[in-house]
């Protein structure tokens, strides 16, 4: 059976401002703080998570954006093993370890804490989002100096051509000092499309860089 | 469909410089664990295992100075040589791949009093890549991947797959990571450490030993010209708790997932049944409980257990490969090893556990590795 591979939903979030399919969504000031925007998007979903207040900042990040797409992870007859994560970025997680490196580095104030170490692993964003969603397929981190579009489509498509995974969460997610950026998608075969709507984006490399990156 | 060949390997751990020091070590069941005062890594002594820093240096300055390279980055540099020594790969070719495997890289450059002359940059795992592809004149840009304590693993399953779809030719895959203050008092705060060294599987674990260490391992759609005893990847797979970042689940649920899904996947390249389990084996209690039930959930209660961290520690991004490199001389050699550490059970469920050097015909392995993240990935490989 030929598979058509398609990107069926997308979402960036910059600058405190949420676009799905390139149209925003929500939004607040540039100037405010990221754990405000955070939180508004969090009440902005209707979310009841509690669990997310505790996590670091490029979870937050990255939680909130895969939520925005959750829609597309309760497709019928598709099983928690068959949907799989692959993220990127540039920085790891150096924002949180920053955070805990000031944790250590004075004998005299000396405080690491086990809930703020655990955040100094990039796949922790992954971890969370699939407790959240309950996926339990593959999930992979990768770090690169940009977003890698060739490699990432080979590891996507291999995913779904020849490891039965069905519906592939894919991108970037990055938060380091303040700066951030977030942009997801998902990827399965077109018989997986819910809705039959207008525009087909094929999974193509140059669309996958236009649509995380562009 | 091409087949990946794993056609050449190194080890550096506190055990030796290359793979055959750390095998000859580990056949004659001596750990590279020691209790180690270095108030650089930590104020209170801690049992660890620690790559010989006298020797390093001296093996570092027939590549390069060693004062221009980070600790981290002279073990990649040395296993990366040793092991291409040992094969015909052409490496300035856009055929070949490195993917780097790592948890924290060089996150000791955070601290501002180490390596004053080392650019700050070189933190990003990224640039520490780069570093390692200029060294060799790597053509295509290195894979970095950082998935906890499964990297090592997940690094030669995306390795052989991109072999298996003829993306690449040969992969090179190294996996890394040093002891330093940020990982020791992370595992500290979780009060993960043991007071001793690790008795993985029996009642009386209490906790890992980290470790440092580097493995690397070379993945080929050729085989080795020697007609026996070559070793090819069967099949491998990735799964996810989804139950907890900080814990392995109860049930075993993840671990059963990736090793079903790998069995599945080896069946046409198997011959009979798995000749053993190089476990992950951290000798934390929630760990070996959960892979215990894993394995008696898959029917793989009698096969041989053999766990390596009681020799060379949790060496985090690099067990993975590091633990696959010896399973394969295990295989290739007909020796099981000793898991050092064990005496009696202390798992709930039954399992089978070597525990002294056993020679025994072997064809095939199963390597399985679970970390924080609720990660857990699984790959068969065998002799043909």
């Amino acid at each position: 059976m030929t598979k058509q591979l398609i990107i069926s939903k997308y979402c960036k979030i910059i600058d405190n401002m949420i676009f799905v399919n390139g149209k925003l969504v929500f939004s607040l000031k540039k100037n405010i703080q990221f754990s405000t925007f955070v939180k508004a998007a969090y009440r902005y979903n209707n979310m009841t998570y509690p669990k997310f207040f505790k996590m670091d900042n490029l979870s937050k990040l990255g939680l909130i954006t895969a939520e925005f797409l959750s829609d597309e992870f309760k497709t019928k007859n598709v099983l928690g093993e068959e949907i799989g994560i692959i993220l990127s970025n540039s920085t790891s997680s150096l924002d949180t370890d920053n955070n805990y490196q000031k944790t250590i580095s004075n004998n005299s104030d000396y405080f690491p804490s086990p809930s703020l170490f655990v955040y100094t692993l990039p796949n922790i964003v992954t971890g969370e989002i699939c407790i959240k969603h309950k996926i339990l397929g593959e999930s992979v981190f990768f770090v690169s100096k940009s977003f890698d579009a060739g490699y990432i489509h080979t590891l996507v498509s291999d995913l779904i051509l020849n490891q039965g995974i069905k519906i592939v969460l894919a991108g970037w997610v990055e938060y380091l000092d303040n700066e951030y950026v977030s942009s997801l998608c998902i990827v399965k075969n077109i018989s997986e499309k819910a809705e039959i709507t207008k525009e087909i984006i094929n999974f193509t490399i140059e669309n996958l860089k236009k649509i995380i990156t562009g | 469909m091409k087949n990946a060949y794993f056609i050449a390997d190194n080890i550096i751990s506190s055990l030796g410089f290359n793979t055959a020091e750390n095998i000859a070590a580990i056949e004659k069941q001596i750990s590279g664990i020691t209790l180690i005062y270095n108030v650089q890594l930590s104020a209170q002594s801690f049992y660890g295992s620690q790559v010989n820093s006298e020797r390093l240096k001296n093996e570092f300055q027939k590549h390069a100075d060693p004062n221009e390279f980070t600790r981290f980055e002279q073990f990649c540099i040395i296993s990366i040589s040793d092991a291409l020594k040992n094969s015909k790969i052409d490496i300035t070719n856009r055929n070949t791949l490195l993917i780097l495997s790592t948890t924290k890289g060089n996150i000791e450059l955070l601290n501002e009093n180490r390596l004053p002359e080392i650019s700050r940059e070189r933190v990003f795992l990224w640039k520490t890549a780069e570093e390692i592809q200029n060294y060799f004149k790597l053509k295509n840009t290195p894979l970095v991947l950082s998935n906890a304590c499964i990297s090592g693993v997940v690094a030669i399953i995306t390795a052989a797959r991109l072999i298996e779809r003829e993306k690449y030719k040969n992969v090179i895959v190294c996996g890394a990571d040093i002891l330093t203050k940020f990982v020791i008092s992370g595992f500290q705060s979780f009060l993960a450490l043991s007071s001793l060294p690790c008795k993985p599987f029996d009642k009386n674990r209490n906790g890992l030993n980290l470790g440092e260490g580097c493995g690397t391992v070379i993945l080929s759609s050729e085989p080795n010209q020697c007609p026996v005893n070559n070793i090819v990847y069967c099949g491998g797979s990735i799964s996810n708790d989804a139950s907890h970042i900080s814990g392995p689940s109860r049930t075993g649920e993840g671990l059963y997932l990736a090793m079903k899904k790998t069995a599945e996947q080896s069946r046409k390249k198997l011959k009979d049944e798995i000749g053993f389990i190089s476990v992950h084996g951290t000798a934390t209690p929630f760990n070996d409980e959960m892979e215990a039930i894993a394995f008696k959930k898959m029917g793989y209660s009698q096969i041989p257990l053999v766990g390596l961290k009681g020799y060379f520690g949790h060496t985090l991004g690099a067990a993975g490969v590091i633990e696959t490199i010896a399973a394969m001389h295990s295989l290739k050699r007909g020796i099981l090893h000793a898991t050092v550490g064990f005496e009696n059970s202390g798992v709930s469920v039954p399992i089978n556990v070597i525990s002294k050097t056993t020679e025994k015909e072997i064809n095939s392995c199963l390597k399985v590795a679970s970390g924080f993240g609720g990660c857990n990935a699984a790959a068969i490989f065998a002799k043909i």
